[in-house]
């Protein structure tokens, strides 16, 4: 097994193949394939099919069905939620300030805050997709898939290396892992948890497929007049969660069900850990003051080695 | 030589002859250019007609699909093409994207990472060097190193 890391999409792109000789292969198909992405899904780019959708609230748009297809996937992610994971927070993200790449934010010298819009429970319904290639926005809307973009893409990235070389793989995207393949004997595929990646410490996993999914507020934060800002929005306020929990990583079926169940106890804070329950999803969530909790099979902390007498 | 009604109606006869020659030649080639000419212009005119019941038709389809799948719709959906050579297969964009794969529940198994099981040496411990004449036998080939764990932490820019 063999791994490169590169960025793309805004943030870190981690892909590992079974086989060494599909590395490079693999690389190139994630390199067009992510660009396509960006191109028709980033909320940043004055040229992207998002932002044009955007820009044309209440009436129906050509986009690409690659974006069509994203926007479904958000929208059926509203709907399993109930609204905690939701599409439609995309004025909210721009009257907060981060309507740039959180780079550009960063560099501002006078933060931008403005006062949020009113929320508007269940406008996710009224979004309009034909798959052929159309979009609609609701009026008072606009869309941001940064709740679910990049657990989407890192399925779709995984899936194409398997079709295109029948290869096992592993996908992260900016910490949203997805692992394919075939059913042929799987290898040991390892993942380390933690809420920032220079982080050396964390927890490693032992991870046999499917999705893993970790959403923290302690990335992508920036200034605001009133104090420090996070990237996860509670839909029913419109305003940054209040960091009950600070890190949650989820597993799932795909990394799309995984993020959605890490972002929903995010926003969900006390109540969280009997949703994932009755969910049925494994999870590690990490207070604000660093305790952990777990639920479902998360294997339980190592127990700290002894020195040797 | 002598110039004798003769000879006078000689050149009259050749003169006519040539020139009953050329009128025909220039007729015959007026007429197939003409002819070419037709022929090319019912050829673009039929390319035309058949261009022009294409355009009609994937129109009116659209506006048909456009109908059926947003029938609340005033405008009509425009069918476009898309701008760049597609580069993932529609068939695996509607796998990653089909009805419930945003789901949660059980999936992605994790457990405790396996601990290796390769012996470990230690000061204390050596084992017995034997002398043997024999070839020693041939080495398992060394396993490949663990690759390092891939990163989930939250999505750092």
């Amino acid at each position: 097994m063999t791994a490169a890391r590169w960025t793309a999409l805004g943030t870190y792109v981690h892909l590992a193949t079974g086989d060494p000789a599909d590395l490079p292969g693999a690389r190139r198909t994630a390199e067009h394939l992510l660009a396509e992405v960006d191109r028709t899904c980033s909320r940043f780019r004055a040229d992207s099919d998002l932002v044009r959708a955007n820009r044309r609230p209440g009436r129906w748009t050509s986009v690409d069905p690659l974006l069509v297809a994203a926007v479904q996937v958000a929208v059926e992610a509203a709907a399993v939620t109930d609204g905690l994971v939701d599409p439609c927070l995309g004025r909210a993200l721009v009257s907060l300030g981060y309507d740039r790449d959180l780079h550009v934010v960063h560099r501002r010298a006078h933060p931008v805050d403005r006062p949020p819009p009113p929320p508007q429970p269940g406008l996710w319904r009224e979004i309009g997709l034909d798959p052929e290639g159309a979009l609609r926005v609701p009026e008072g809307c606009a869309l941001d898939l940064g709740a679910t973009g990049k657990a989407w893409a890192a399925d779709l990235l995984a899936a194409q290396v398997v079709d295109r070389f029948g290869a096992h793989v592993l996908v992260s995207l900016g910490g949203d892992v997805r692992i394919d393949g075939p059913d042929t004997p799987r290898p040991d595929w390892t993942v380390r948890v933690t809420e920032d990646l220079d982080d050396v410490e964390g927890e490693v996993v032992a991870v046999a497929g499917g999705g893993v999914a970790t959403s923290s507020t302690r990335a992508r934060r920036w200034r605001t007049r009133h104090g420090v800002a996070h990237h996860v929005l509670d839909p029913r306020t419109r305003r940054p969660t209040d960091e009950h929990w600070r890190t949650v990583t989820a597993t799932g079926p795909t990394c799309v069900a995984a993020n959605v169940a890490s972002t929903a106890a995010l926003v969900l804070g006390r109540a969280a850990v009997p949703w994932l329950e009755q969910h049925a999803v494994t999870a590690r969530l990490v207070h604000r003051d660093g305790a952990l909790t777990r639920t479902g099979g998360w294997p339980a902390a190592p127990a700290p080695r002894r020195s040797r007498p | 030589m002598r110039y004798t009604a003769r000879t006078r109606d000689r050149y009259k006869n050749l003169v006519a002859l040539l020139t009953g020659a050329a009128t025909f030649g220039t007729v015959a080639a007026t007429g197939a250019v003409t002819g070419i000419a037709a022929h090319d212009s019912a050829l673009r005119d039929r390319a035309r007609t058949e261009a022009d019941a294409f355009r009609t038709a994937t129109a009116r389809a659209a506006a048909v699909r456009a109908r059926q799948r947003i029938p609340w719709s005033p405008l009509v959906t425009v069918v476009k093409n898309r701008p760049h050579r597609t580069v993932v297969r529609t068939v695996v964009v509607h796998r990653v994207s089909r009805p419930g794969v945003a789901s949660v529940g059980a999936g992605g198994t994790v457990s405790a990472p396996p601990v290796s099981t390769a012996p470990v040496s230690t000061p204390a411990y050596r084992p017995p060097r034997t002398v043997s004449r024999a070839a020693p036998p041939p080495r398992a080939p060394a396993p490949a190193p663990a690759p390092a764990p891939a990163p989930s932490s939250g999505s750092k820019p």
